[in-house]
């Protein structure tokens, strides 16, 4: 699938710090300290808000809910912010229940069913985590929950988004950007080639495809 | 300025000059660059030459218009346009309308009205206007923006003046019903009514597309707006002596409109905020960024953070980045290194020895960027003498290059002043001018490489996804009547506020 020819926008200009601080908030955002270091040095820019106080501790916390490991995530978000996962009570189960979904990968059922009673069976006091639970619950009844029509609890990209979430969730207390510039401009140019697409036709504007732009 | 191209290849290889300056421009050229462009009149009067009916003017700044009327008739209703059409090219446009003496009957209005609105003259008998008036006092035949009642010489002959106007494009605000009028016989209810000492304001949406319209400092509603075309600020009084006051922005706003704009593109940032993220673009874009700069210690660093704990979720071609983007790394690395350091010599004796070729033409743009840029280490250490020596050997032949020459002159100026850095051409001694340099020659070398394409080589792609994304909006409002804001980089950073800026 080919991406819209360059010729079309290649007259357009735009300013080469504005385009190093878009990369710089991209690896200050998913926590990439050194590289974002390294970045800085060897270009010179400087970030405009200060994320590094929290950088540190962030990227623990995120490295390991995307490692699995949430339970140590929640203890550490806890100590970051005190009281924080009880406002995000969202966020809190999301965050339990991946711990619950590890117990069931590893086939730990008795585990799984202990933990679940204790820490996430409490919110089905709420009715918004009824429907949750049970979707967890039903996991324990499969042989293999990989299989199962909730296998998506299990899969890696359900755990990359919960762990952004809490990332998100954790710069936007600190009073930071929730989401990087990187983000917002490649979600930006896939709506607006969408909208394109929808009123010029496929073959003008086609829908933005990573592989076709990297190709390009 | 305007017309900077994207860098392109002259014979020698080397790098056209004004491609890469055009990123280097400082903040205030971006916006001077960004206000030409967007640039666009505003209302900033009452046209009452173009009214029906003989407004005074009370104001000299012609914001403030009284009707005198005529005190023989029952209805002395007259309208009147701004100056100018409300401009397109932006989120919102808002303008507010004070009533500041009463009138028996409130046929005020506020709204906005086409252009081309006619003044009609249909004279008729007596009998058949008394009919007629009295059938629209009470009708729903009376048109919103309509008309004035005069008794000429002869009293029985009545004239009409009306303004017409094309159906769906005009809305209007009437304060004797709370209704909203769009080219309709009929109005639709809407708010509340208004009349003496109140403040309407009435505006245009162009990002939802919709009239809304507000009364002492609160939002009324919204209706939605169906036509393209220019649209005139309009108000209409009732009555004699009726007098409104109009602000188009000279004096602050009674409703906050700054924060409806808030609200407006915190609307639109959510929207796209949900939609959906291609997987792992971010990433890609960012390590494609490092490789094509040569930032290869920075490239090692995030390899090695991403290779640990970051599982993409999805696949991506593991030939996603071509083997020309890493051409070179570690000398491009070098390169800048040596240049950012002010290490010009160096830099040269490796350029030489590595990629003779971009050197080789002793007067191409390469060697004229490092040449200036030695000249300058020599200014910013204070070695006048050996600077202008330096020129002698090899500036000088620089001089006789037509589109050099101005470049060079602002370099040799440098030595004119006791201050340099704090001169006109301090810029120079700049640290983004060695940036400029540094991103020169990862150019040219990446230019060697037989496998490149040409230009394409010459951006890396995010900067290339920023051009698409520019002009893709820009097509896109094109598409809207050239109605609403479009995507300039450097605003859309700048902008204030945190919510509404992508920063």
């Amino acid at each position: 699938m080919m991406d819209i020819d360059p010729r079309v926008y290649e007259h357009i200009v735009v300013g080469e710090s504005d385009v190093a601080r878009i990369v710089l908030s991209y690896l200050v955002h998913s926590c990439f300290k050194e590289t974002a270091e390294s970045f800085m040095s060897c270009s010179g820019i400087k970030p405009t808000v200060d994320y590094l106080s929290n950088m540190e501790q962030r990227k623990s916390i995120f490295h390991f809910a995307l490692e699995g490991n949430s339970l140590k995530a929640v203890e550490l978000t806890e100590q970051l912010v005190p009281n924080f996962l009880e406002q995000n009570k969202d966020l809190h189960f999301d965050l339990l229940s991946l711990h619950f979904v590890e117990l069931v990968r590893c086939r730990k059922y008795t585990e799984a069913l202990e933990f679940a009673q204790k820490a996430l069976t409490p919110f089905g006091k709420i009715q918004r985590y009824v429907g949750k639970l049970e979707d967890l619950m039903a996991l324990l009844a499969y042989e293999e929950p990989e299989k199962s029509p909730m296998f998506h609890l299990l899969s890696p990209e359900h755990q990359q988004n919960v762990a952004e979430k809490l990332n998100q969730a954790i710069l936007a207390h600190a009073n930071l950007p929730s989401h990087s510039l990187m983000e917002k401009l490649v979600r930006q140019i896939s709506v607006v080639r969408q909208c394109l697409q929808q009123e010029l036709g496929k073959d003008s504007f086609p829908a933005f495809s990573l592989k076709s732009f990297l190709n390009n | 300025m305007g017309n900077a191209q994207e860098i392109s290849a002259d014979e020698e290889g080397s790098v056209e000059l004004h491609g890469l300056a055009s990123w280097w421009r400082s903040g205030p050229e971006w916006d001077a660059a960004l206000a030409e462009v967007e640039a666009e009149d505003e209302p900033a009067q009452l046209n009452t030459a173009n009214s029906a009916g003989g407004f005074n003017l009370v104001s000299l700044d012609k914001l403030s218009v009284r009707y005198p009327g005529h005190p023989h008739h029952a209805y002395d209703v007259g309208a009147v346009q701004a100056d100018r059409p409300a401009p397109a090219r932006r989120l919102l446009y808002y303008f507010e309308m004070t009533v500041d003496h009463a009138g028996a009957k409130g046929l005020l209005a506020i709204g906005f009205t086409p252009p081309g609105v006619k003044m009609c003259r249909q004279p008729g008998s007596v009998a058949l206007h008394r009919e007629r008036a009295s059938e629209l006092e009470h009708s729903t035949v009376f048109q919103f923006f309509c008309f004035r009642l005069r008794q000429l010489e002869h009293p029985t002959v009545f004239q009409f003046f009306c303004l017409e106007f094309w159906e769906e494009n005009s809305c209007g605000y009437r304060g004797d019903d709370g209704m909203i009028y769009r080219g309709q016989e009929t109005g639709e209810s809407f708010g509340p009514t208004f009349a003496a000492g109140d403040t309407v304001g009435a505006g245009i949406n162009y990002a939802a597309q919709e009239f809304f319209f507000t009364k002492n400092g609160h939002l009324v509603g919204a209706v939605a707006k169906n036509a393209k075309g220019p649209l005139f600020p309009t108000v209409a009084v009732h009555s004699q002596n009726e007098q409104v006051t109009v602000n188009f922005g000279k004096h602050p706003f009674l409703f906050n409109i700054e924060a409806y704009a808030l609200e407006e593109r915190t609307k639109q940032l959510s929207a796209i905020e949900k939609s959906i993220l291609p997987v792992n673009v971010s990433h890609w874009i960012v390590r494609s960024y490092l490789l094509h700069y040569g930032y290869e210690d920075t490239l090692n660093s995030f390899d090695t953070a991403t290779g640990d704990s970051f599982q993409p979720a999805g696949v991506v071609q593991e030939n996603a980045i071509d083997l020309r983007d890493t051409y070179a790394l570690n000398h491009r690395k070098t390169l800048r290194q040596l240049i950012r350091a002010g290490e010009i010599d160096s830099a040269m004796e490796k350029l030489q020895q590595w990629y003779p070729q971009t050197v080789q033409n002793e007067t191409n743009t390469l060697c004229f960027l490092l040449r200036t840029q030695k000249f300058i280490e020599y200014i910013r250490i204070g070695e006048l003498e050996a600077a202008v020596k330096f020129a002698r050997a090899h500036l000088a032949k620089f001089f006789s290059i037509k589109s050099l020459g101005a470049l060079l002159q602002n370099c040799i100026a440098l030595l004119a002043y006791d201050q340099p850095a704090e001169s006109c051409v301090g810029y120079l001694l700049d640290v983004n001018q060695r940036e400029l340099v540094a991103d020169a020659v990862n150019v040219a070398v990446l230019l060697t490489n037989s496998a490149s394409n040409g230009r394409d080589g010459l951006s890396s792609r995010l900067e290339k996804l920023l051009r698409q994304l520019t002009t893709c909006c820009a097509v896109r409002r094109d598409l809207s009547g050239d109605q609403g804001e479009t995507f300039h980089l450097h605003q859309a950073l700048h902008s204030a506020g945190r919510r509404t800026s992508l920063a």
